[in-house]
Formats: C-alpha cells, sequence, structure tokens
C-alpha cells in the first residue's frame, strides 16, 4: 500500500517539477482562459444585469477548456518519448500511474482556477474570491480530471489524437459542468443552501462513481 | 533464467512471432540478431512484460508471465532505443523518480553509484533536454540498472549513435555486465555484437532458426553465420514490417 | 487468450434469423397499421400526434443500443472474445440510427405543438447527448488501427458513456425543476403530454415491441456483416502476407488493397413528414446494409478463391 502511495506521490512530484521546468502547460492553459474571458467579454454583452447569471457559465467553460489542453499535454509527454513504458515497467500498481497523473492534472486545473478567479473579480468588478466556489471548483475540476486523465490515456493513443479528447471527454462530463454552473452561479448569487445541495450531491455522485470506473478500467486502457 | 515456449503473438491477423522457443541461462549475454520486422522488438517487449502473449509460456527468473508480471519486473532492467527520460528533469532527478518508483534504497547513494558508472557523474545537475543522444543512452543504462536487476533487456540501444557514443556505451555496457547479470540485447550492428555477446541468436520469420556460442563459430564468423540462417527456406527473405503502430521500445 | 478466427466458410442466413426476418417485418407492418387504423386522432393536436408511437419506440431502442454496448463491453474486457466487440459495434451503430430518428422526430413533433423546432425537455435533451457521445465512441475506434486496442477502447468508452448517460439526464431535469423558465416553452412539465386512451396504450405498447423484435432482427444482421468484415480483413492480410513471403510480382496486392473495403397542424403534414422520415431512415440503414452485405460476399469469394489455391 505504501508502495502504491510512493510511487503516486512520485509521478506527482515528476510532474510538477518537469512543469517548474519548462512551464509550457501551465503558461499555455493560462494564456488560453485569459484570451476566452476577453471572447467573452466581446461576445456576450456583459452588462452588471446579465454578468450576475453568465458568470459562472464563462468561468466553467473557460476552466473546461483549459482543463482539455492541461490533458491532452500531460499524456502526450508520456506517450511522445516512450515514457510511458518507463512508468509501465515499474513493479508498482497500474492505478498508481493514474492517480499521479491525475493528481498532477487537479493541481494545474486549480492553479489556474486561482489565478483566472481574482482577475475575473477585478475586469468584471465582480468578487469571486468565496469559499463556496472554491468548494465547488474543487468538486468539478477533480470529476473532470478524473475522467478526463482516463479518457486522455486512450485519446492519445489513436492517430486523431488532438481532437479526439474534447470529442469524447464534452458529452460525457455535461452533467458535471451543468451542476457545477448552476452550483457556482448559486451561491455567487447567494441562493439558499437547500437549492444549491442537489447540485452539489450531483458533484459528489459524479466524482465518486468515474473515479471508482476509472480504478477499475484504467488497467485496460495502458496494457498491450 | 529465461524459458520461452511455443510463443505467439499475434496483432489483430498479423502474426508476428510464431511459436518461439528459447532458453537462456543465468549469466549468458545473448545477443538476439534478424532482419527489420522479423520480431525482434516484439518479443523483447514481451519478456519486458509490456505486452502480453496470444499464446505459449514465458517463464522469467521462476516467476509465471502471464500470472506473475508484477514480481518479473523487479527483476528486469530495460533499455530501449527510446530514452525514456524526461526531458525537463536533471540526471539525478530522473534517476530518483526511477529509484523511487523501484523502491531502491539506499536511494541517494545509489543515484550517485549509477551516475559515477556511466560516467555522468559531472552533468548529474543538467536538464536531460540538454544531453547529446549518446549521453541519454547511457543515462538509459544508469535508469535500467539502478535497482540492479538480475535480467538487461536491451532494444538496439546503438540506434542513433556516432562511433564514439558507441564505444563508450559498450565500454558502459561491458562494465555492467560483469557481473553476472542475464544480458539479451537486440542489434543490427554484427561488428559490436560480435565482441558483446556470448551467445548470438537469430530470429527470422517469427522463430528462432539458428543459435550458437561463440566458440561454435566458424571461421568466416558471425556475418557468415547469420547470413545463413536468413536464407533457410521459410524465412523472410523479404524485409516485411510487423510491427504494430507506434511501438517504442 | 485472443479467439482466432472465424469459421471459414460463411453461411446462409440461419433458419431463426430467416423466421425472425418474417416475424419482424410482419410486425412491422401491423404495427404501422395500428397507428394508422386503429389509435384514434388526438384532439388537440391531431394527425402529429401519431409520430409520437414510433418516436419513442425509437427512443426505447437506441437506449438498448447503449445498454447492448456497455454489457459486451464489459464482457469483452473480462473475455476478450471478439465477438463482443462486432456485437458491442452493431449495437452502437443501430443505436445511433434509431436514436437519430428520435431526435428528428422529436423535432418534427415539436414545431406544429410548441413553434419551435427544439425544446430543451430533458429527455429529448439528454437523448442528444446520448448520440454524441455514440458518435464519439465510433470516433474514437476510428482513430485506432489495432483491432485489439480498438475492441478495448470502445469497451471502455462504451461503459464510461453508459454511465454518465443517466447522470446528464439527472442534471437536466434538476435543471428544469429549478428554473422553470426555459427557450422556447412555457411549462417546464410540457413533454406534450395528452391523456392515453386505451387504444392509444395498445398502441403505444406494440409499437415497443415491434421496435424492441426488429432490434434484435437488425442486430443480428450487423452482427453477421461484423463478422464478415472480419473475415474479410484477416484473409485479406493472410494473403498479402503470403504473397509478399514469395515476392511474386505485384498486381495481386494492389488487387486486393482495392477491393471493397466496407462499402460501409394543419398537421398532417408533419406527421407525413415524421413517418417519411422514420421509414426513410431505416429503409436507407437497411440499403446500406445489403450494400455491405453484397460488397462483402464478393471480396469473400475472391479470398477463398485464392486461399484454395494456396492450400493446393
Amino acid at each position: 500500500m505504501s508502495q502504491f502511495l510512493k510511487a503516486t506521490y512520485a509521478i506527482l512530484w515528476k510532474d510538477l517539477t518537469a512543469e517548474r521546468r519548462s512551464r509550457e502547460l501551465l503558461s499555455a492553459m493560462l494564456v488560453f482562459a485569459l484570451l476566452v474571458i476577453f471572447i467573452f467579454n466581446f461576445a456576450l454583452e456583459l452588462n452588471i444585469q446579465v454578468r450576475a447569471t453568465v458568470t459562472s457559465g464563462v468561468l466553467w467553460v473557460t476552466l473546461a477548456f483549459a482543463g482539455t489542453l492541461g490533458l491532452n499535454r500531460s499524456m502526450a509527454v508520456e506517450k511522445d518519448r516512450g515514457c510511458l513504458d518507463g512508468l509501465l515497467l515499474a513493479p508498482v500498481d497500474r492505478t498508481a500511474i493514474y492517480f499521479g497523473k491525475m493528481l498532477a492534472n487537479l493541481v494545474f486545473m486549480l492553479l489556474v482556477a486561482v489565478i483566472v478567479l481574482p482577475i475575473y473579480s477585478i475586469l468584471y468588478n465582480t468578487n469571486l474570491l468565496l469559499p463556496g466556489l472554491g468548494l465547488v471548483i474543487l468538486l468539478g475540476a477533480y470529476g473532470y480530471v478524473a475522467v478526463g486523465t482516463l479518457l486522455a490515456s486512450m485519446a492519445v493513443q489513436a492517430r486523431t489524437r488532438d481532437i479526439l479528447l474534447p470529442i469524447l471527454l464534452f458529452p460525457v462530463v455535461i452533467p458535471l459542468v451543468v451542476a457545477a454552473v448552476k452550483a457556482s452561479g448559486g451561491i455567487l448569487e447567494g441562493v439558499p443552501l437547500g437549492e444549491i445541495l442537489p447540485w452539489l450531491n450531483l458533484l459528489v455522485v459524479y466524482d465518486v462513481l468515474f473515479s471508482a470506473v476509472a480504478l477499475m478500467v484504467f488497467d485496460f486502457v495502458v496494457e498491450e | 533464467m529465461i524459458t520461452v515456449t511455443r510463443l505467439v503473438k499475434r496483432f489483430g491477423y498479423k502474426t508476428v512471432l510464431r511459436g518461439l522457443d528459447l532458453q537462456v541461462e543465468q549469466g549468458e549475454f545473448v545477443a538476439l540478431l534478424g532482419p527489420n520486422g522479423a520480431g525482434k522488438t516484439t518479443l523483447i517487449r514481451i519478456l519486458a512484460t509490456l505486452s502480453r502473449p496470444t499464446l505459449g509460456q514465458v517463464q522469467i527468473a521462476g516467476y509465471d508471465l502471464s500470472r506473475q508480471a508484477a514480481l518479473i519486473r523487479r527483476s528486469l532492467g530495460v533499455v530501449s532505443h527510446l530514452p525514456l527520460l524526461y526531458g525537463d528533469l536533471s540526471a539525478e532527478e530522473n534517476l530518483r523518480f526511477y529509484g523511487r518508483m523501484y523502491s531502491v534504497s539506499p536511494l541517494e547513494r545509489r543515484v550517485s553509484e549509477v551516475l559515477d558508472q556511466v560516467g555522468l557523474a559531472s552533468r548529474r545537475r543538467d536538464l536531460v533536454r540538454t544531453f547529446s543522444r549518446g549521453m541519454q543512452q547511457r543515462l538509459a543504462i544508469g535508469r535500467a540498472i539502478l535497482h540492479d536487476p538480475r535480467i538487461l533487456l536491451l532494444d538496439e540501444p546503438h540506434t542513433g549513435l556516432d562511433q564514439e557514443a558507441c564505444d563508450m556505451l559498450d565500454l558502459v555496457l561491458r562494465g555492467v555486465v560483469a557481473h553476472g547479470r542475464t544480458v539479451v540485447m537486440t542489434s543490427h550492428d554484427l561488428v559490436r555484437v560480435a565482441d558483446l555477446a556470448s551467445r548470438f541468436d537469430v530470429l527470422s520469420g517469427g522463430v528462432i532458426r539458428a543459435s550458437t556460442h561463440r566458440a561454435g563459430l566458424a571461421e568466416d564468423g558471425l556475418l557468415a553465420f547469420y547470413r545463413k540462417a536468413i536464407q533457410e527456406p521459410g524465412a523472410a527473405s523479404q524485409p516485411v514490417d510487423f510491427s504494430g503502430p507506434g511501438q517504442s521500445l | 487468450m485472443q479467439e482466432t478466427s472465424f469459421p471459414l466458410i460463411f453461411s446462409k442466413r440461419p433458419r431463426p434469423l430467416v423466421a425472425l426476418d418474417w416475424i419482424s417485418g410482419l410486425l412491422f407492418l401491423a404495427g404501422v397499421a395500428l397507428v394508422f387504423f386503429y389509435a384514434p386522432l388526438e384532439a388537440v393536436m391531431g394527425p402529429v400526434q401519431k409520430v409520437f408511437y414510433f418516436h419513442v419506440a425509437s427512443a426505447w431502442v437506441g437506449m438498448l443500443g447503449f445498454v447492448v454496448a456497455a454489457v459486451c463491453g464489459v464482457l469483452y474486457l473480462v473475455q476478450k472474445r471478439r465477438l463482443w466487440d462486432v456485437i458491442a459495434v452493431a449495437a452502437v451503430e443501430l443505436g445511433m440510427v434509431f436514436t437519430l430518428i428520435t431526435i428528428v422526430t422529436g423535432s418534427i413533433w415539436a414545431r406544429p405543438i410548441w413553434n419551435t423546432w427544439w425544446t430543451w425537455d430533458p429527455r429529448l435533451t439528454t437523448v442528444t447527448i446520448m448520440e454524441l457521445v455514440y458518435a464519439a465512441y465510433l470516433m474514437l475506434r476510428q482513430g485506432i488501427e489495432e483491432p485489439e486496442r480498438r475492441a478495448r477502447f470502445g469497451a471502455v468508452y462504451a461503459i464510461v458513456g453508459f454511465l454518465s448517460v443517466p447522470l446528464t439526464f439527472l442534471s437536466i431535469r434538476i435543471f428544469r425543476t429549478i428554473h422553470p423558465v426555459v427557450i422556447g416553452s412555457g411549462d417546464p412539465g410540457a413533454t406534450g403530454s395528452f391523456d392515453m386512451t386505451p387504444r392509444m396504450l395498445q398502441t403505444f405498447l406494440f409499437g415497443l415491441l415491434v421496435f424492441s423484435v426488429v432490434f434484435v432482427d437488425w442486430l443480428w444482421h450487423r452482427v453477421r456483416i461484423g463478422q464478415m468484415a472480419e473475415q474479410v480483413e484477416e484473409l485479406r492480410l493472410r494473403a498479402m502476407d503470403q504473397q509478399m513471403r514469395r515476392a511474386t510480382p505485384g498486381g495481386l496486392p494492389v488487387l486486393l488493397l482495392g477491393l471493397a473495403q466496407e462499402a460501409p397542424a394543419d398537421t398532417l403534414g408533419y406527421m407525413i413528414a415524421g413517418y417519411a422520415v422514420i421509414f426513410g431512415m431505416m429503409a436507407v440503414y437497411l440499403v446500406s446494409l445489403v450494400v455491405r452485405y453484397r460488397n462483402l460476399k464478393l471480396d469473400l469469394a475472391v479470398l477463398q478463391e485464392l486461399e484454395e489455391k494456396e492450400q493446393s
């Protein structure tokens, strides 16, 4: 068991260190996220009233797209230099690879969120730095990354790798995005907890269900 | 150490290995030769537990491949023609990472030992993407022996290296091999291999066509032996590439 | 361990299948007759309401396809038998066709009733998303060349997709109950509800039965075609393999490559459009199956001849 955790941690650490050196991933995700926010500003008329209802949607679309970038790149690194074989050769449970990659992807996505939230708050003069929102983002990002890492492992082995991940991911992740958007919107609008609870429940169910599925099924995706 | 019985490997409808038999004793250095597409890489991948046999038995270090693959991995060190290293990490970080994955202990000391052994101690803090290919291959060997495996599998490790790099690699290999390890190495370079290996097997058309120890080589040497082996009926007379798409190793 | 190839001789339609063909054909005609001559005309919506019977039956079959694909996915991962993969693809294809019928007829039905081509009704929306998952499944398979990996990945995605659909439905449902204001329709409960008289209920249930039988029948045919395609592929590769081994001069590989791959309100007007879509799409799909079958038979004949020449 502790070997499993050690391996997971080693992979997580490796991804974070590599990213700290190259900064490729994060800068791409951040620039992308900011661009999306700016485009939304011009595409939708974000006057004060409209903004309140639209903010959470814009936020999650941004996170979803930036997240896809991160997922793709994170798996592509392993595949391209054959490093995935290096991981598979190690005498550790395969699911440690899944967990390590997934946690790394989660960290990246949360980092993007942490940077995007204050910027959005400033640009649109709305306060997004609410603890409830933090919880929703955590739950939403976790589910996204749980499914996304699994699907990215498959997509990266196909010929059409770059466009394939969004095509595979988006239809399956809709319940998560809907729940996250509605929960975030509810928190921003100060809606009573009773109305937000069903959404939070859905998020938790989604996270648990797909974590379990990914754990059971990941072996089949990386074996040959 | 390694026993392969009637190994068959199919990719979809293409049969690459057709009932291959192989026996490697401890301490042997076997050079696996053969034309492109004969199935050398496929065989190495199967021995490395990266690929599952379609049919047949494989026993490594006393364990059965189909059921105890995880136990086998501990005893294996693998070097492929891809470096399997992370470019954005330094040499020592790469080794430390793999050391953790293999539960190598004591980690720091071992990492330093290995870096010395492969002659990269002076570049330990440099990022791997600044290394030449020769240096990367040397580090790759370091990675492979970090956990002191009993068996080394190498798939055309000299690919893409110039003469000097090859010489350095051979130096490292000889040093590494001296410890009584069992080695299986595929290669196209008959000249190099003639000096390194103690036994030569020719893989062609999906089976081992011929095998000889160095002592058994005739006057005309390895090249003649090889040529004769692949001329036999049933052997592929034309290079056919059966390896699946995107195969690394 | 992977199964080896399917038996070389490809049989004609087995007797049970022929019987099933007849039964499903007759049931279908009976179903149509019930819809047009037995079920009463709905008071408020007029003729277009009749689209409802086969619309829901199609949706049912669409979801059935998904269930079958997911179950076959699990079976394939556990047993690694190629048959499960062939059935899964067949189920997905059929599911896609019938889901498409559902979506289009849903749209046709919505138009005269709510004066809009689309309602964000939870069921219709979920079904459309399901169609997208199906499409993604096929695109995933298309991007992978090796058959074993393709089957494995397909199985994994079928399972993931299948599990996401109920959650999607749930999320849209909660969405609708909390937010009654919705584009295109003023009433969250507006699913075109109407009270069903006993005759309508009977027609409806019979429609479900008919489409279920048709699904099984077409699935069987599609699975046979899938098996044929695999046989063709295997024989072709074997032939190319042997041909290259002997390095015979090259007209043959070109021929083999050239072999056919899988050739692979006044609402009366709306009702007519609806049924035209239903029959049209089913007919188009059937025709495509027949064409594919013919092509594969030709390929098989050529390849079997080749194989016989090899043996001698």
